[in-house]
């Protein structure tokens, strides 16, 4: 028989197809009535405020087993949300329950007056000040940071500055060496004109970087990724969870000017963090001042920040003790999947209780 | 008698010229003759048989074979290629004069006209009005001499141009990138440096600047055009080799079970084939320039809003600037001061009960 005409190949992609109908229109009554914006609801108060930047301390959902409180930090470039992304894969919600004290910096949306705050201002300024709050508000001396990508940088860099504050530092998919080319962002960074872009703009606009992120994987992330929701269309609490992450990943908030060009050209372009040579008004950074405990989290299959820029901190630092640990995780997986729920919030919590005491 | 001379030759100069011409026009008088006996012995209706072949070629004894669809697919374009290239060489051979043939005729008509004139009519105008004569001829050949120094790039490479812009509208996104460079090659050398000339007048610096972000416009055009065609390449050689490789599976016997499959394949090759075109060092830079084109139009394009926008009362975008730099060094200031007399404030209050314990000793 003439293989043109395999009948069964035919039949089998009509009824495929006859199912994925179906499926759209279940889900057109799903889309209607669902119910995503479930992230973000631990409940917080607002403590501290300073311009546009919120320091939230979390209620406790257990009594803590610490006196030592602990700060998240986030990047600029995305929203801490995705720490707290729903109920069931709440990276923060874990925290609690496993016993520590929360505070998170929410840096919010930078508007046309911000562009020339600059990098200095968002170490030494608002992150310094969240910190100092914190530790006056509990009369300690030191306190614990999580942090994650490029909050987890800025606290590097704040560690190096400020070892007397800094009780234990945890970093997650953070970057310290951008000489590597593993990752495009990384490599296209090289041969940005940032100058260009900051100047045209002032504040960098939250749509370019979404730009820049979809780029990496061009098919898979504007394309292919909705084909496969298809599938899941008619089940509410996939496509509840599908939208509440679509919601984050397009929530760029855009990036003050000046901090953005020294976050890009000193670091980014010129590798001055690991090299020695970053310096913060007039003060050079020594990452070798960072002596106290660290662990270092990274994702294997993270694409965005790659582990060859994360690894490198483990080295560069002063601390005895340290730790580098990775997970076969995204970057986004790895505060909000359930890999994370089971094995890195209680890793991360464990990690900082022991050396709390 | 010298007026019936002269006139005699102005009509022998005229039927000059017009033979000029029909020579410029029928560029090898003979050789176009011979061609055209040569057509007749060929008989043009050849091609129409040649194309007609290949059709029936296409088209007759499909087996079900996908592998031939394929090969017809690529056929296909390659046939309106050729068709192309037929119709591009008539009119090269018969239709057109070619560009040097347009000039010899054209300097002979010019040494001819020059002649006349300088025989038969400047001699007899009054010396001043000889003056303006001779100078308005120069001045003629001024501009003939500019414009072709302008087109000059465009007219060495209009072949290629042509040529490489349908090879890569039929057949092939490489020619096309090809053609955009030699469009920016001949661009940079002739608008371009019009447009980045320097301007004259009240309105100097308004003029520089629209003409300027035209300029930059039409940079950033191409390089996006650029950045653009070699996406579509990536998405062209993809589908090519995932047919390619399926064909192949179906020739040793493997058919492909579902749709499904097909696509999964298909998407990890074009995944790896992105992979490998963003990772290169050309593509990289190729996305940078891209984005340096586009910061530096936006830049100018906002400076003439500015400039548009002067007389209206609302604020501009750099007035808002310099607002925001005052305002964000007075909110430091204001910081600094602030952290300032809180340390006053501890350093007296331990003062303070230093002095008061001291008291109470």
């Amino acid at each position: 028989m003439n293989q043109a005409f395999n009948i069964n190949i035919y039949l089998e992609s009509m009824s495929k197809v006859l199912q994925k109908q179906e499926k759209l229109v279940n889900g057109v009554d799903v889309l209607m009535n669902v119910k995503y914006e479930e992230y973000d609801k631990t409940p917080k108060e607002l403590v501290y405020q300073e311009d546009k930047m919120k320091l939230y301390r979390y209620i406790s959902t257990t009594k803590p087993k610490t006196k030592i409180p602990t700060l998240v930090v986030y990047a600029l470039m995305n929203r801490s949300y995705i720490m707290d992304i729903q109920k069931e894969k709440s990276f923060i919600r874990k925290m609690l329950d496993e016993g520590l004290d929360l505070y998170i910096i929410d840096w919010g949306y930078p508007t046309a007056e911000d562009r020339y705050i600059t990098l200095d201002d968002y170490i030494e300024g608002y992150l310094g000040n969240a910190i100092d709050f914190i530790r006056k508000r509990h009369n300690l001396d030191k306190i614990n940071i999580i942090s994650k990508c490029q909050g987890g940088t800025f606290c590097t860099i704040y560690s190096a500055l400020h070892p007397e504050k800094v009780k234990n530092l945890v970093t997650i998919a953070s970057p310290v060496d951008f000489s590597t080319n593993d990752g495009l962002l990384f490599k296209w960074a090289k041969d940005m004109n940032v100058d260009g872009l900051v100047d045209a703009y002032g504040i960098v606009p939250g749509s370019f970087l979404n730009m820049c992120f979809v780029s990496l994987k061009p098919y898979s992330l504007l394309v292919d990724k909705y084909l496969g929701l298809i599938d899941g269309l008619d089940d509410p609490n996939f496509i509840a969870d599908f939208l509440g992450m679509e919601k984050w990943i397009f929530d760029s908030p855009g990036q003050a000017g000046e901090a953005y060009r020294k976050y890009m050209k000193d670091l980014w372009q010129d590798n001055k963090l690991i090299k020695g040579e970053f310096k913060i008004g007039n003060e050079k950074v020594d990452l070798k001042n960072v002596t106290m405990p660290l662990l270092n989290i990274y994702g294997d299959k993270d694409n965005l920040i790659v582990p060859a820029a994360s690894i490198p901190l483990n080295d560069a630092v002063g601390s005895k003790d340290k730790e580098l640990v990775s997970y076969p995780v995204g970057h986004a997986g790895i505060v909000a999947s359930s890999r994370s729920q089971k094995e890195i919030a209680p890793k991360v919590a464990k990690w900082i209780l022991e050396r709390s005491k | 008698m010298v007026s019936n001379n002269m006139f005699n030759q102005a009509m022998e100069a005229q039927k000059n010229m017009f033979e000029l011409w029909q020579k410029a026009t029928n560029p090898m008088a003979d050789a176009a003759a011979e061609k055209f006996k040569e057509l007749e012995a060929n008989n043009p209706f050849n091609y129409f048989k040649d194309v007609m072949e290949l059709s029936n070629k296409l088209n007759s004894n499909y087996l079900g074979d996908p592998y031939q669809v394929l090969n017809k697919m690529y056929e296909s374009t390659d046939a309106y290629y050729s068709i192309y290239k037929m119709w591009q060489k008539l009119k090269e051979d018969t239709f057109e004069p070619s560009i040097e043939a347009m000039q010899e005729a054209y300097d002979e008509w010019k040494d001819q006209y020059s002649e006349y004139m300088n025989k038969h009519y400047i001699p007899f105008l009054p010396d001043p009005i000889k003056n303006v004569l001779e100078q308005s001829m120069s001045v003629m050949e001024s501009y003939r001499s500019a414009t072709s120094k302008f087109w000059e790039p465009w007219i060495k490479t209009e072949t290629e141009l042509t040529d490489t812009f349908f090879k890569g509208l039929l057949n092939d996104p490489s020619a096309y990138l090809e053609f955009l460079k030699l469009w920016k090659d001949n661009y940079d050398k002739s608008f371009s440096k019009f447009l980045n000339a320097p301007m004259m007048g009240i309105n100097r610096e308004f003029l520089e600047k629209q003409f300027d972000s035209l300029d930059k416009y039409i940079r950033f055009n191409v390089l996006l055009t650029e950045y653009l065609t070699n996406i579509h390449k990536l998405g062209q050689e993809t589908m090519k080799k995932t047919l390619n490789d399926y064909a192949t599976k179906f020739k040793e016997g493997i058919q492909p079970k579902t749709f499904e499959e097909f696509y999964k394949y298909w998407t990890k090759e074009i995944n790896a084939a992105f992979d490998k075109l963003f990772f290169s060092d050309d593509f990289s830079k190729l996305v940078g320039h891209t984005l340096d084109a586009m910061t530096s139009f936006k830049s100018e394009v906002d400076k003439l809003w500015e400039e548009y926008l002067t007389f209206m009362p609302i604020a501009k975008r750099s007035e808002m600037d310099s607002l925001y730099k005052t305002v964000y060094d007075m909110k430091k200031e204001i910081k600094s001061m602030r952290k300032e007399i809180e340390d006053l404030k501890k350093q007296n209050g331990e003062k303070e009960i230093k002095e008061k314990t001291k008291g109470t000793k």
